[in-house]
């Protein structure tokens, strides 16, 4: 059965590039949230398989809504979604549970890979 | 992969952040920018950088970078130096011009001047920089390529809507459910079943209800999209012209139709900048309210400057020629104030300069009257001048007053139409050329539509009475006298081109249900060259308007 993933970004662009790569990449796309109190919410009401959490957003953070999530469900497996430059941003987010992460401009090999990358490690 | 398909979603998120950072930048002004509005801007900035990254537009990426730096600069210090909503705003203005450029194909315009320049973080900027001289530049008379209104002129955001799908999916239900009555039309008719078929014909009138409803209200938009952008313009201008001008938007919530919206961006700009440029002296209000009125919209722009000198506008349209000295006498205050929209009076430099008014306002008041509406203008000396823009709910489809002219039918918008009557011929008064009859006191001029149009005077006589349409021209009450009235109806309005659109008190056309073409009369300009000789043709030849 195809992984579930939720997108969580505040830009509708950037949602959309995101469910274009997975429905590609034979994903199923679970949600979509545009902000991190959103992502917390909606986590929690469709358990995915896999979650891409974008860094700066409105309302909540992506840290915020990542340590959220890991305390409800340890085994969650969230990646990332950085720009470049924000590589403290990424370390404390793996400190705080994130499995891995991507550095936009998004290329769709690379957001398949990471996300297969993050499965198997969550399965593993 | 194909990013051609996200350039829209791209240009549309990005624009709506630009907006919103310059409102931010606009709000704090004057104070402090504190925390979160850096924060939101931090993040606006981090959006765009993410996204013009993806469509691969480097230059937009590279300017939202470097603004983007700055702002998490501020963030870590001690909020953002005096200085930095003008250093702002003209990196917003410069990622707008990115994204025009964008849109149009071109390639990216050159950021390095404002990368390059004093940087935005840093140091606080001292507070003589020679890019932001603190006496404010020489006011420059007003060209029309100026750049505050350029930019306010330019948005094109009128000319996209957002649809929700639920929508969409009930126009498909309504264009079925119509498809479905075509054949029960056909159906009927074929049986010669005209129960049936007046069934159909009145459930048809229905399903047409509701889809002229529903098409209407996905063309609403708020006045906000317009008003939104009046700030910028507003600080601009003032800064221009050196003055201290306050901003005052109430109602822009009030939603309009998207035509209606374009057309009034012209007067808006144009009733702006005349408040702030020649109304008010040094320091005062602009206020722009709008609200809902009974079947139309009214958008007023008022100002607490100098108000307009009546005096000196009837002196000046004598000089001129544009009235005589006979109908001078007579008019009264709102009709003087009427003329500071006529054409010739409206350029008059000098009038701008010491009564404070006029510029282009012939454009505005043709602007309102061509979207169906009217402009009413209030004033008084010391205290303030006040435009109500009287603006009908849809642009497209408009209730009419069908009447006869001879062998013409016509239409009157009766949101033109006060009252329709009956004068008995005996109450018929003559005065000179004229005639007119009393109404509750007022002596009311009595003009023959026909004669005007000069396609034949009434014949009614006979019957003893005259129908009569009660309308206004130019602020004053007259009543136009037609051969019958023929009923009312909505008409969806064709306007007219080259050369028919010269035709003078013709605003558009409707075609009837047996074939007929209508034209619409529009009241106000009917008598135009009153004001302006001749200048636009009539139905056929000119005639003595008197009834």
């Amino acid at each position: 059965m195809a992984h579930r993933v939720l997108i969580v970004d505040d830009a509708l662009f950037m949602r959309t590039m995101l469910r274009d790569i997975f429905v590609l990449g034979g994903f199923e796309v679970a949600g979509e949230a545009s902000d991190g109190a959103e992502a917390v919410r909606i986590y929690r009401a469709l358990r995915p398989d896999l979650v891409t959490m974008d860094l700066v957003m409105p309302n909540k953070s992506g840290i915020e809504a990542l340590v959220e999530i890991c305390a409800e469900d340890p085994d969650a497996c969230i990646v990332m979604c950085s720009a470049l430059g924000q590589e403290d941003l990424v370390r404390k987010a793996v400190q705080a549970g994130a499995t891995d992460y991507i550095v936009k401009p998004f290329r769709q090999e690379r957001v398949l890979d990471v996300a297969k990358r993050a499965l198997s490690k969550g399965e593993g | 992969m194909d990013m051609s398909k996200y350039r829209e979603m791209f240009l549309s998120e990005t624009k709506e952040h630009i907006r919103n950072m310059s409102r931010i930048v606009l709000d704090v002004e004057g104070g402090e920018i504190d925390g979160e509005s850096i924060n939101a801007l931090f993040r606006a900035t981090h959006s765009v950088k993410g996204m013009a990254a993806s469509m691969g537009y480097e230059r937009m990426e590279a300017l939202a970078h470097y603004l983007e730096s700055a702002l998490d600069r501020f963030r870590s210090s001690d909020g953002a130096p005096s200085g930095t909503a003008d250093r702002l705003l003209q990196g917003l203005d410069l990622l707008e011009g990115l994204l025009s450029d964008i849109a149009s194909g071109r390639s990216e315009r050159d950021i390095d001047a404002y990368v390059g320049a004093e940087p935005l973080c840093d140091s606080p900027l001292p507070e003589a920089q020679p890019s932001q001289p603190l006496t404010p530049p020489s006011p420059e008379p007003a060209a029309d390529s100026d750049e505050a209104e350029f930019r306010f002129r330019r948005d094109d955001a009128l000319r996209t809507v957002r649809v929700q799908t639920p929508v969409l999916d009930h126009f498909i239900d309504l264009a079925g459910e119509l498809i479905t009555s075509r054949y029960m039309l056909q159906s009927a008719a074929e049986a010669r079943d005209w129960e049936g078929l007046q069934r159909v014909i009145e459930q048809q009138g229905r399903l047409i209800g509701d889809l002229h409803h529903q098409v209407r209200q996905v063309r609403l938009m708020p006045l906000e999209s317009l008003t939104g952008r009046l700030p910028r313009l507003v600080r601009d201008l003032a800064r221009r012209s050196g003055k201290e001008i306050r901003l005052q938007i109430e109602g822009g919530d009030l939603e309009l139709d998207r035509a209606i919206l374009e057309a009034l961006v012209d007067p808006l700009v144009h009733l702006v900048r005349n408040a702030i440029d020649h109304g008010i002296a040094e320091r005062g209000t602009v206020s722009v309210r709008a609200w809902r009125q009974k079947d139309h919209s009214v958008v007023e722009i008022a100002d607490n400057g100098r108000g307009i000198d009546t005096d000196l506008v009837l002196q000046k349209a004598l000089a001129k020629n544009l009235i005589s000295p006979s109908l001078a006498a007579s008019l009264s205050e709102r009709e003087i104030l009427q003329l500071i929209c006529a054409p010739g009076l409206s350029t008059a430099s000098d009038l701008t300069v010491t009564s404070g008014r006029g510029v282009g306002m012939d454009v505005v008041k043709s602007a309102v009257e061509g979207m169906g509406g009217r402009l009413e203008i209030a004033s008084r000396k010391g205290k303030g001048t006040r435009f109500r823009m009287h603006v009908p709910l849809s642009a497209a489809i408009i209730h009419l007053l069908l009447v006869d002219c001879g062998p013409h039918r016509l239409g009157i918008p009766v949101t033109r139409v006060q009252r329709i009557l009956e004068v008995p011929t005996q109450q018929r008064l003559r005065r000179g050329k004229m005639s007119c009859f009393v109404l509750a006191g007022e002596e009311i001029p009595l003009l023959s539509l026909g004669k005007i149009l000069g396609i034949g005077d009434v014949r009614a006589a006979e019957t003893g009475s005259l129908p009569v349409v009660l309308t206004e021209m130019r602020g004053r009450r007259v009543g136009l006298v037609v051969d019958r009235t023929a009923g009312g109806r909505q008409a969806f309005v064709k306007g007219l081109s080259f050369p028919l659109d010269q035709l003078q008190g013709v605003s558009g056309t409707t075609i009837l249900g047996d074939g007929r073409i209508v034209f619409i009369i529009d009241p106000q300009s009917l008598l135009d060259d009153r004001f302006s000789r001749g200048t636009r043709p009539r139905l056929e030849k000119s005639c003595p308007p008197a009834a």
